[in-house]
């Protein structure tokens, strides 16, 4: 070996040395950067030839694919309850105890009637009476306005969600490319897997998606498993929002070659996944429950207000407009038979014991105690309360597998930083250790310098 | 397990907001009182709470019609006791105008004082309590009885609920205690009375005398109904008081938090809260890097 060689040798080591420190200097400073991979400086002995020191061969990007899968799927169930209890936080507002809620309104209408019943001939009684039943109508009507607010918004964040997503989608195709492009040309992608893992992350939060990458190391995002929305040559299928025709419902479908197939069914985890289940689920039903109770409550009460008798001795007459299906709840209304005329309340029967009959308001007021709601299995009291209880169930649910998928997601999450997340104290170490070693090489430089100069000054 | 720096500072951010929101919970109960506010927050207590707070409105719409009602019934209990009365203040003249010593002069001026009673009792038939005539039946805004006696009312009256399911009459109808319909004509059995005096008839006095006694039964019999009709009343009042209160302490012990719980768990979420906070002061961990 040469002294030239040897003066190579520590040009080598210097060159590692640095290389080494700038890797830790890179980690160093993504101590804070979310996704981030920390890097190890690959270093080997350059020993073909006798000794030649030593090099840096590249940087290995320390994760673990099988946890990063783990991690999708958490994404996925954690977006899905976080979505849900979101869609649903709306309906615990709407069926509370408040005052003008449902419940509080059904006990007010009650009381009105109890004292039209004491004094059928008194104006005020029968004011009093009309004027709680509009208010029941509109505490029908603000509580489906506030289940079909909910509904709105959930398909609002829905179109938002998939707008975002798709962005995603060509961040994560556009990355694709560069990694191959750069990967082809020998040069170090770490970062740019990083930036694609985290998109990916991202969008698993959205809908429920598998990573599977093929022999050279391209991936493809499959959709629950079988829809690819990235394929492996980095194209994209968008996907898009539209009502269906026949049922009015936003529905998703996914872009293949000329046209669009639906694939809202498929998506029953992340965000998205959690926004359908909650729309077609607790908040249609409840809509339709509320509905139904409105049209039950609407039929009885006109049945028995129509048979009995006004102060004016008419019959025949609604308490409220008549609804029924779909929308009953949003349309209910005091009937124009007696709005603003008391004397068409019908609290008596008979014509000729007017105006102390008081027999109308009697049988309007058995209604309280009668099953006429749910297909006559229940009285408007339970209906109610069986509404307030299912709704309960669905938000305290949704906020329970809410907070148990966080925890789930943190739990991985720790897993994976513990893996791949940078530590200060170790790319510290790295530091002094990738500085020793310049220094180190730097004397050896200084040493077989020293030695040339002997040599060459020996004859002298 | 390597521990990277994110691991103390997520770690740090979950038990911060996991205190606060403790903390944001702790302090809602403590400030309302309510552990269930929002159905969510125990779905069967909110559903049961919503049919306890029904039967407590109804229990107290139920002593709100018996507190309507007992007005009734105790005014027209009021006058009947006073029907009765001048009742028998007529069959004592009767009994004394029917002695044979006394003048046609005297029973003229007696027949007067009957006259001025019957206008008495036909007073007391069209008693006005809160607005209505109590012995009208459901026409009961005017004046049952004009001065001739003759009824203008219904043979039937209201009812009203009293208790779940129950209804109770809320008074005795006037044809029934004064009318014809029960035996004896009240107005009739005076009317008599006041004639045969006029006409110095004896024995049309000595029998009105009976007339005076059967009506004064059917009046006694009336007053009996009436005191059944408040027995029931008061019982149903004091039931509508039991649910009450019943349903009152059903719906705390449902949805209300315990005072001291709520209070100790204000002090222990701060607590919580407090120690999270601590340990988020102390990062970042000592290292290499030192304290910055």
């Amino acid at each position: 070996m040469s002294l030239f060689g040897i003066l190579n040798t520590g040009r080598n080591g210097m060159t590692a040395a640095s290389f080494g420190t700038a890797t830790a200097s890179h980690n160093a400073s993504n101590v804070a950067t979310p996704g981030f991979s920390r890097r190890v400086a690959h270093i080997e002995p350059i020993g073909s030839h006798g000794f030649g020191g030593a090099r840096a061969s590249g940087a290995d990007r320390i994760t673990d694919p099988y946890l990063e899968r783990r991690l999708l799927g958490a994404h996925s169930s954690a977006g899905e309850a976080s979505a849900r209890a979101t869609s649903l936080s709306a309906l615990d507002d709407i069926f509370s105890e408040a005052p003008g809620n449902l419940g509080p309104a059904f006990d007010d209408f009650q009381t009105a009637l109890s004292d039209l019943a004491v004094n059928p001939g008194d104006t005020a009684a029968r004011q009093l009476f009309l004027s709680r039943a509009g208010d029941l109508s509109r505490a029908f009507n603000n509580a489906a306005a506030g289940v079909g607010t909910a509904i709105e918004d959930t398909n609002a964040r829905i179109t938002s969600e998939v707008e975002q997503l798709n962005a995603k989608l060509h961040e994560i195709a556009k990355l694709g490319a560069e990694i191959a492009r750069a990967e082809t040309g020998g040069q170090d992608a770490g970062d740019l897997h990083d930036l694609r893992d985290q998109h990916i992350r991202e969008i698993a939060q959205s809908v429920p998606i598998t990573v599977v990458s093929d022999e050279n190391g391209a991936i493809s995002v499959l959709l629950s498993g079988s829809q690819a929305l990235v394929s492996s040559d980095n194209s994209v299928h968008e996907l898009s929002t539209a009502q269906d025709p026949a049922t009015g419902t936003l529905e998703i479908y996914r872009q293949s070659g000329a046209g669009s197939t639906r694939v809202s069914g498929l998506i029953t985890g992340g965000r998205i996944g959690g926004y359908i289940a909650a729309r077609d689920g607790t908040l249609s039903e409840t809509m339709a429950q509320l509905d139904a109770l409105a049209s039950d409550v609407v039929s009885a009460y006109n049945g028995a207000h129509s048979a009995g008798v006004g102060l004016d001795g008419g019959s025949g007459r609604n308490l409220f407009t008549p609804v029924s299906g779909a929308d009953a709840a949003r349309q209910m209304s005091l009937s124009a038979d007696v709005a603003g005329q008391p004397d068409h309340v019908a609290a008596a029967i008979d014509a000729s014991s007017l105006p102390g009959d008081n027999r109308g308001a009697l049988v309007l007021q058995d209604l309280a105690a009668t099953a006429f709601a749910d297909g006559g299995t229940k009285t408007a009291g339970d209906a109610l309360g069986s509404i307030v209880a299912s709704v309960g169930v669905a938000v305290q649910s949704a906020r329970a597998h809410e907070s148990q998928t966080g925890s789930m997601v943190s739990q991985v999450e720790a897993v994976r930083e513990s893996i791949s997340g940078v530590s200060s104290d170790e790319e510290m170490i790295s530091l002094m250790k990738f500085q020793r070693s310049y220094q180190a090489s730097l004397r050896v430089i200084e040493v077989a310098d020293q030695m040339l100069s002997d040599l060459l000054n020996m004859g002298r | 397990m390597r521990i990277p720096d994110s691991q103390f500072y997520a770690s740090s951010q979950r038990s911060i907001a996991r205190a606060r929101q403790d903390m944001a919970a702790a302090q809602e109960r403590a400030a309302t009182g309510l552990r269930v506010s929002k159905p969510s927050d125990d779905p069967l207590a909110a559903a049961q709470a919503r049919r306890e707070a029904s039967r407590g409105r109804k229990a107290s719409d139920h002593a709100r019609t018996i507190d309507f009602g007992r007005v009734g019934l105790r005014a027209a209990d009021a006058a009947l006791d006073e029907v009765s009365g001048t009742l028998q203040r007529a069959r004592e003249l009767a009994l004394q105008a029917a002695n044979s010593t006394v003048s046609s002069g005297d029973r003229g001026s007696i027949a007067g004082e009957i006259d001025s009673l019957r206008e008495l009792v036909v007073s007391l038939a069209n008693t006005e309590a809160a607005g209505r005539y109590v012995f009208g039946g459901y026409r009961d805004e005017s004046e049952p009885f004009d001065q001739s006696g003759t009824y203008a009312g219904t043979l039937e009256g209201r009812e009203v609920e009293v208790s779940p399911g129950v209804r109770m009459p809320l008074g005795v109808t006037g044809e029934r205690i004064f009318g014809a319909s029960s035996g004896q004509d009240v107005f009739a059995a005076l009317q008599n009375l006041s004639d045969a005096l006029r006409a110095d008839d004896l024995d049309a006095i000595r029998s009105s005398v009976g007339e005076l006694v059967a009506a004064d039964e059917q009046v006694v019999e009336a007053r009996g109904e009436l005191g059944v009709h408040m027995n029931a009343f008061e019982m149903a009042h004091s039931l509508s008081q039991r649910t009450q209160q019943l349903t009152q302490e059903n719906i705390s012990e449902l949805v209300g938090a315990d005072p001291f719980q709520a209070y100790s768990d204000l002090a222990s979420s701060q607590q919580a809260l407090q120690a999270a906070v601590e340990i988020a002061s102390q990062l970042p961990p000592p290292g290499l890097l030192g304290r910055g």
